[in-house]
């Protein structure tokens, strides 16, 4: 599936970029560091097979969402005239209920048997568009488009100006 | 590497994910973390969908992704919304609805 250098490479950068982007105190280098651990996750689905579902991860979530992100930072700057407070408050409580999760995710994964992986028939880069497109799931994807164009609505009228 | 490791990238994600969104001051920080909690479980989608052989573990990580786009959106536009009417993005101060 994945060679193990190239995995410990993966975990290594993925865990360094998530714990900059929460523990930074600038939220643009916050934000940036977001987009590398985005970035990392789609080469990691296209290692699992999903050659399709990763490059949308980094066209949409790297080159859409992030951006976003970005804009709405560089404008609330100038909007509220000073940089955003982005402290932190109750981080022991916070470590806390977090590494319980986390001891609790990793016992659950270490505990459990896991079954051999099986291939895939057809290549890898059909399979998403053909789900889509010839299967149940054509309903779900124009139902996904009315709620982006709801989103859009909503975003606008909260937005605007008086 | 096998469908562990997969997972406990994705579990290192989740909890860091959870930590950012409980101690963040501003909100939007708060959606910064929220993002990393949305990476994770569309990780592990993709994870269980290979285990399995199973295509349509695709599919769910793409209609995560287009509902992460609407909740950004919305998300932002409460942000500011929330400036111009309280003067602040702290998530503590705006208690409107506190009795």
């Amino acid at each position: 599936m994945i060679n193990k250098i190239l995995y410990i490479i993966f975990l290594v950068l993925i865990t360094f970029f998530s714990i900059l982007t929460v523990f930074h105190k600038d939220l643009m280098k916050s934000a940036l560091s977001l987009a590398c651990v985005l970035f990392l996750t789609g080469f990691l689905y296209i290692s699992l097979g999903f050659e399709f579902l990763g490059w949308i991860q980094i066209l949409l979530y790297v080159g859409g969402i992030v951006v976003l992100i970005l804009f709405v930072i560089m404008l609330a700057k100038e909007y509220v005239g000073k940089p955003l407070e982005s402290g932190f408050r109750r981080i022991p409580i916070g470590a806390l209920i977090s590494g319980i999760i986390f001891i609790f995710l990793i016992w659950i994964i270490s505990v459990t048997e896991f079954p051999e992986i099986k291939n895939f028939e057809k290549r890898p880069l059909e399979i998403l568009p053909n789900l889509i497109f010839k299967s149940d799931y054509l309903l779900p994807f124009e139902i996904l488009s009315l709620l982006l164009l709801a989103a859009l609505f909503g975003a606008v009228v909260l937005a605007r100006r008086e | 590497m096998g469908i562990k490791g997969i997972l406990l990238i994705s579990a290192i994600m989740f909890s860091l994910g959870v930590f950012g969104v409980l101690t963040r001051k501003s909100a939007l920080g708060m959606l910064i973390a929220i993002e990393l909690l949305f990476n994770s479980a569309n990780l592990n989608f993709a994870a269980f969908g290979r285990l399995f052989g199973n295509p349509e573990g695709s599919v769910f990580p793409l209609f995560g992704i287009g509902i992460t786009v609407c909740e950004v959106a919305v998300g932002f536009a409460i942000i500011f919304y929330l400036y111009r009417t309280r003067k602040t993005t702290k998530a503590d101060e705006v208690d409107i609805l506190k009795g």
